[in-house]
């Protein structure tokens, strides 16, 4: 991440280096410190404001001026240690603290700074090597430390110096020049009064080497250490390894004895066992939390303050000058002047570039070559800060150094220009600074294929262009950088990317932020560092969440869920897999099988863990909580594989309670409150609870995996207040859920003693899913999951009470039209207490119990005059003819309430609901005729027609025939007589019957066979409902002819037809069935039908074409009263029992032969009979001009009524005859409708309200006239 | 050798053809490597960044709903397009493919535009709907084949 300071951070890198080389006693007066005197320099070697002179004389200021003392024998790390020091530098222990950023309204939580980018940047650049390449971190000098009490070896030792600070190229330590800048320091305790020793030593050093090189340096003047640290100037001791080296014990580089063969201490193999040693040292050290610098105090601070700056201002500085000067010197005499004549043509004529395959460099250059000079010139003002002098060198070394294919000098030249550049905007546009930059960057890596180098660059790069706003450079830079050689650079740098692109302004770039955690996250776990890997996709999956890339996400979720296992952070992966488990995915089978795996195995983990290995709340399968349902009672429902239908919460059994309330109370209710079938986990549950009594719950599981779940010994989890084992619930062995389905199940508890119970959730074990197929152990873990609304739900468990149990047996579901139903119904009183009042409330008004039949007030409601003891069973029949609807529910509503006195009237309820369907079988069509002449006999016209299509039934048999009625009786007339042949399908049977008047009402029957049939008491009951349920026909308004009931009733019969067929099963059982099929008969005349003729046929009404559009016209019918439209279908309606008032016969011969060339006129002579059908006194009146016939179908131009045509009306009494003589008188030979000219009227005396009506005439009377002369001439 | 480089252009046209709602969910995704399938569709998703900052840029010629190179990786490109309302098509093609050029891209996206207007021209397709007509994959098969 960015540093505010970048400045810092690159003043820090390019400073002047300073080695340090002590003498053993001098070391161990730092070592009291736990520091060795190059650590106990550097915080104090931060100077501002100094100046030194250009080569001009002019004074540069250098605002910030750092220096670096580093022990000079301090050897280069090997490789493997320094991959474990950057390795190890990752880990940290204090987590960032998190902010949240907002970016196209979604908010992303990022750590706020990166620690372990830092650190494992700053331990990079640390324990980088020093190159050939470039001098910013070679040693521009050498401070000597000598302890006051080396007196006597003063000599030797300053001789010993002398030789072993010898520059040489080839070796470590770097020289920045042959001629080294020496630094004398007399290290004295302060403790030790005795100063004559140590000014002894210096006055000698100064005699030598001149009193700007000399220093004495009064340490240590605590007496006792400070045992806990109060400044923080020792901290970044804390947060670094560099240094644990250099102060161990046994590796004593910086003395003067070891210096000298360093060479030797430093070629011990890596794997010796005092390496070994060295390591485990190093270790243990590093546990303890060390006390830095515990003997100085305020006033050696102060000291050390005071040599650095005498040491930079007396020493250092016009050492640097010098330098300067010389420098400067040598590049501006030899610039120009070419080394050969072939690299200056090249100069001119070659654009250079470095490519992958490099050429070898053409001129190796000498230490003192002038390009190496102006390098080094170069980069003394690159340690001192001066970026617009360094920039022009570095141009121009450059430009040298490209053309003599010097490849690694010229990366690294130009990679220092763009530092300059960058930081010094002034010397070049940014365009230009980033050029460079990618071109250092790539040359370092792909030409001279020295990636460390080429990391630096894009570090201190990105550092700049991050500072600078420049995210899409950085980015760009970082993303470059990463590829197989490091896994951790490469995650580090990608991590930093993503924060680049989350960073840019211009839009933050989201997706691609998301997408760059995901591969650092990668490249972390390659590089085992889970933490950050884990840190990464779960930033990541910020971006991915909701957003339906289920592939991405999944991959996602698998990787949190793996580091986190690894990290054994249990909950967090348990977490990361149910979400990828709990959502339908596109996973293969074998895949989802592995993650349901690891996901059940981490949480056996993790139960393990918390010691809490019983139960473990699992994510599968998946229990849809707004569908839990519960039923307090299971007897309460009789039909129990509908026990959860919602069709059972229909208000329509709201009304049957109402109802049912009412009949048993004799009043209704004040307040009725509908009592529920049973409970959604969120309603308020009113209804009790008893002991004994079993309580289910229905709940849907889902399997959103395409791999199938097993689970065994499902059950419900409750508590209770009173002993566990008090509750019995019920375990469901095994259940397999397929992949992708659901499944509901129901589960049930029951309570054995009073207290206050609550249903938790449920519980069961989960097949862990083998590696193997034939894996023979199975691994089951024992799973939990809550019901979030229910278990919040606490039920006061009642003692018993009395309880209805009702078992049924017998139910066809499929039913025929008109089929004689009976199931059979067992009630038993499982309680403890008596009950009684058993009422039953039905939704088939056509049905009855077998038993004790009460009738009630309510059609519907059936009482059951039963008492039942405790224990006590009752068995009873329920009759119910199927209705002539497809499909139809049948519902019971038992009402029963305890015999105990209670003041609060309380009553339970029992339920049974079967949804079943009814097919046509049979259709009784019937019209009553009064016989002409008789009054006391009526024909009965039946027509049975066999319905039935399909292959179940091959036969109606006819059976009986029922009538009952108040005053007809049948008679053993029958046509066609003999026995009626069965009915094959599609066929239809006329019967013609006759029933006689009689005075004793009852049922009249006659059989078709000889068989008796056993159920003759049901039919007979079925016919005698029949009456009261005969549809009340509905009456066209005749508001202003009110009629007279007695009127109308002049028949009320009902015919019955039992009928039996045989029906295969789908398993080739016969079953037989007996259906009867009744109409109730209330008018002459009028054939009724049941089922009626639409009604069945409804694909008949839909295939029927839309009739042509009538506009104009009375083409359709009027209602002759109030001048309304009627449907077209409604002409039967206009019929009204007031057109019926009298039978109208003719009597005539049916041919006459007249010739009429013997006489123009043939006279016929027509008798009418009137016949009085009702029991009223009527009023006749006979019309003969009319011309109320619309359709002039017949020829009746050459006929009309001659002689008394218009009889005065006159009165029929009841049930008399009356013959009429009408003349009609024919001109021509042909066919005449004798009805045709004549309108019959009549209407009931006295006439108050009635007006005469024209009486139907149901034959019309057809007389044939021939003249036998015209035919033989025809 | 002509006969060659017909084989290779024309049994390896795409790698992957993807549509992206408006809300930028994946409506349709088809590769020809499924291994790949995982990798392609991190790229698609990051190249949804660069669709959205060149719409909110503005296009210098709004008529053209071609959005050219979005994003080049090590191994493939990714081209975008985006329709007037707002649906993104992706087709991500192998960087070492140098044989498609801008104007063969164009062609193939005209074609899923198309396929794709004709699709919500299908009463019984409910737009946002993953997309499952049997005639688009055709298409979307055909670009990826290149045999259409």
């Amino acid at each position: 991440m960015a540093c505010d300071d970048d400045n810092d951070f690159i003043r820090g890198i390019f400073c002047p280096h300073v080695a340090v080389l002590c003498s053993e006693k001098a070391q161990e007066m730092c070592r009291k410190n736990n520091l060795s005197f190059s650590d106990l320099l550097n915080p104090f070697a931060r100077l501002t404001d100094v100046n030194f002179k250009d080569t001009n004389g002019g004074t540069i200021n250098v605002p910030y001026l750092q220096i670096v003392f580093s022990n000079m024998n301090s050897q280069p790390l090997s490789i493997t240690k320094e991959r474990s020091r950057l390795h190890d530098s990752v880990n940290i222990t204090t987590e960032p603290s998190n902010i949240t950023v907002k970016i196209g309204g979604r908010e992303i939580t990022i750590p706020e700074n990166t620690p372990w980018f830092t650190k494992w940047r700053t331990t990079f650049l640390q324990i980088q090597n020093v190159s050939d390449h470039e001098y910013t971190k070679h040693f521009l000098g050498c401070m000597i430390v000598i302890s006051s009490s080396d007196e006597d070896k003063v000599s030797s030792l300053t001789q010993q110096v002398q030789q072993s600070i010898l520059p040489n190229q080839n070796q470590s330590p770097k020289w920045f020049h042959t001629t080294i800048l020496r630094y004398y320091v007399v290290l004295h305790e302060s403790l030790n009064p005795d100063l004559s020793i140590a000014n002894k030593i210096i006055e000698t050093l100064q005699s030598t080497y001149g009193h700007s090189s000399c220093h004495l340096l009064r340490l240590n003047s605590c007496t006792s250490p400070k045992t806990e640290l109060t400044e923080g100037i020792w901290d970044y001791l804390n947060n670094s390894f560099s240094l644990t080296d250099s102060i161990d014990p046994h590796d004593q580089s910086g003395e003067f004895e070891n210096s000298l063969n360093s060479v030797d201490s430093s070629l011990i193999h890596p794997l010796s066992p005092q390496e070994y040693n060295k390591n485990l040292d190093g270790e243990s050290k590093m546990d303890i939390q060390k006390v830095y610098g515990a003997y100085l105090d305020e006033n050696d601070h102060n000291n050390i303050r005071d040599l650095t700056k005498h040491f930079v201002s007396r020493s250092l500085i016009p050492y640097i000058e010098s330098q300067i000067q010389s420098l400067n010197e040598s590049v501006t005499n030899k610039k120009g002047v070419s080394r050969s004549l072939l690299s200056a043509t090249k100069r001119w004529f070659s654009t250079n570039k470095p490519t992958a395959a490099a050429l070898p460099a053409t001129v190796i250059y000498t230490n003192d070559s002038p390009e190496l000079q102006t390098r080094r010139l170069a980069d003394l003002y690159m340690i001192l800060g001066a970026w617009s002098l360094a920039f022009p060198l570095y141009q121009a070394a450059k430009r040298d150094f490209s053309a003599d294919n010097a490849w690694m000098l010229y990366s690294g030249a130009i990679e220092m220009a763009a530092i300059c550049a960058l930081m010094c905007p002034s010397v070049c546009d940014n365009r230009k600074a980033i050029e460079y930059a990618n071109e250092s960057v790539l040359t370092y890596l792909n030409t001279c294929r020295v990636p460390q180098f080429a990391t630096r660059a894009t570090i201190l790069f990105c550092e700049l262009f991050v500072s600078r706003e420049m995210y899409g450079e950085a980015a760009k830079m970082f993303i470059q950088m990463t590829n197989e050689d490091s896994d951790l650079r490469s995650a580090l740098l990608l991590e930093q990317a993503a924060y680049a692109f989350l960073k840019s302004q211009k839009p933050p770039m989201l997706r691609k932020y998301a997408f760059h955690m995901v591969l650092a996250g990668h490249r972390y776990s390659k590089a085992t560092q889970r933490k950050q890997s884990l840190s990464c996709y779960q930033q990541a999956y910020q971006v991915f969440e909701d957003t339906h890339w289920t592939l991405a996400e999944d991959h996602i979720q698998t990787a949190i869920g793996r580091q986190a296992t690894f990290l054994k952070h249990m909950k967090q992966a348990s977490e990361a897999y149910s979400k990828l488990l709990a959502r339908a995915s596109s996973q293969p089978p074998d895949q989802q099988s592995t993650i349901l795996r690891d996901y059940l195995n981490i949480k056996l983990e993790y139960a393990a863990e918390k010691n809490d290995s019983s139960i473990i709340d699992l994510a599968l399968p998946l229990i849809d909580q707004k569908k839990i349902k519960i039923l307090l009672n299971a007897d309460s429902i009789i039909t129990k594989e509908h026990s959860f239908d919602d069709d059972l919460l229909d208000p329509r059994w709201y009304k049957m309670e109402e109802d049912l309330i009412t009949e048993a109370r004799g009043i209704p209710p004040l307040i009725f409150k509908p009592t529920f079938a049973f409970y959604g986990s969120n309603d308020a549950i009113k209804q009790l609870l008893y002991v004994n009594e079993l309580v289910q719950v229905q709940m849907t599981l889902s399997n959103p995996l395409n791999i199938s779940l097993c689970i065994e010994n499902l059950s419900l989890t409750y508590s209770f207040d009173k002993e566990l084992n008090l509750v019995e619930p019920q375990v469901l062995d095994e259940l397999l859920l397929a992949p992708s389905s659901t499944t509901q199940v129901i589960l049930g508890l029951k309570t054995k003693s009073i207290g206050i119970l609550t249903i938790t959730g449920v519980q069961f074990s989960l097949l862990i899913p083998s590696i193997m197929s034939d894996d023979i152990v199975k691994r089951v873990i024992n799973g939990w999951q809550r019901f979030e609304m229910l278990s919040s739900i606490q039920f006061n468990v009642q003692p018993q009470t009395s309880l209805l149990k009702v078992d049924f047996d017998g139910n066809q579901v499929n039913t025929l039209i008109g089929e004689m139903n009976i199931i059979r119904l067992t009630l038993e009183n499982a309680g403890t207490i008596p009950l009684h009042k058993i009422y039953v409330s039905t939704s088939i008004e056509d049905s009855f119990f077998s038993e004790s039949n009460h009738s009630c007030k309510n059609k519907k409601i059936r009482s059951l005059l039963i008492q039942m003891p405790p224990n006590s069973k009752k068995s009873v029949e329920f009759c119910f003819n199927s209705p002539d609807t497809e499909t139809f529910s049948l519902d019971l509503l038992f009402y029963y309430e305890s015999q105990i006195e209670t003041k609060k009237q309380d009553y339970r309820l029992c339920r049974a609901s079967w949804f079943m369907t009814a097919k046509p079988c049979v259709r009784l069509s019937a019209s009553a005729l009064l016989a002409n002449q008789n009054s006391e006999t009526l024909n009965l016209k039946t027509i049975v027609h066999n319905l039935y299509k399909g292959n179940e039934v091959e036969q109606v048999k006819l059976k009986q025939v029922f009538l009952y009625s108040p005053e007809w009786t049948l008679s053993k007339k029958i046509y066609p007589q003999g026995s009626i042949k069965d009915l094959d399908q599609q066929q239809s049977c006329h019967l013609f019957l006759q029933a006689c008047r009689t005075n004793k009402s009852g049922i009249s029957k006659i059989n078709f066979d000889n068989e008796q049939f056993p159920q003759t008491d049901m039919c007979e009951k079925f016919v005698s409902i029949t009456k009261s349920l005969s549809k009340e026909i509905k009456m066209p308004k005749f508001d202003r002819h009110k009629v007279q009931t007695e009127v109308l009733k002049c028949i009320d019969l009902v015919l019955a037809i039992l009928w039996q067929v045989i029906i295969k099963d789908h398993s080739n059982q016969l079953r037989i069935i007996c259906g009867i099929h009744r109409v109730s008969l209330t008018k002459l005349n009028l054939s009724v039908a049941w089922p009626e003729l639409g009604c069945l046929d409804v694909s008949k009404n839909i295939s029927k074409p839309i009739g042509r559009l009538k506009i104009f016209g009375p083409d359709r019918n009027i209602h002759p009263y109030d001048g309304t439209p009627l449907p077209n279908d409604a002409t039967g309606l206009l019929e009204s029992p007031m057109n019926r008032l009298i039978n109208i016969a003719f009597s005539h011969p049916s041919t006459v032969s007249h010739s009429f060339n013997d006489k123009k006129m043939c006279i016929v002579s027509v008798l009418i009979i009137l016949k009085n059908c009702v029991e009223h006194k009527i009023e006749v009146k006979i019309d003969t001009n009319t011309a109320s016939c619309s359709k002039p179908d017949v020829d009746d131009q050459h006929f009309c009524w001659i002689g008394v045509i218009n009889p005065k009306p006159f009165f029929l009494p009841v049930s008399a005859t009356r013959t009429i003589r009408l003349h009609a008188a024919v001109a021509s030979q042909g066919c005449y409708k004798m009805t045709a000219k004549l309108d019959i009227l009549a209407r009931p005396y006295p006439p108050a309200q009635h007006a005469f009506l024209s009486q139907i005439n149901s034959s019309s009377s057809l007389l044939v006239i021939k003249d036998p002369k015209s035919e033989i001439t025809s | 050798m002509h006969l060659q480089i017909l084989q290779v252009y024309f049994s390896d046209m795409a790698l992957c053809v993807a549509v992206v709602s408006k809300e930028n969910a994946p409506k349709y995704v088809t590769s020809l490597n499924p291994e790949d399938e995982l990798q392609i569709q991190y790229e698609i998703h990051s190249s949804i960044d660069f669709v959205e900052e060149k719409l909110k840029t503005g296009k210098k010629d709004m008529r053209d709903l071609y959005l050219g190179l979005l994003y080049s990786t090590e191994d493939h490109k990714i081209y975008g397009y985006v329709t007037n309302t707002k649906v993104k098509f992706f087709v991500v093609i192998d960087s070492s493919n140098l044989l498609l050029r801008d104007n063969e891209i164009r062609f193939m996206f005209r074609k899923l535009h198309t396929a794709y207007t004709d699709l919500m021209c299908n009463p019984f397709y409910i737009p946002g709907d993953y997309i499952t007509s049997e005639n688009f994959n055709k298409v979307a098969r055909g670009i990826l084949t290149g045999n259409s």
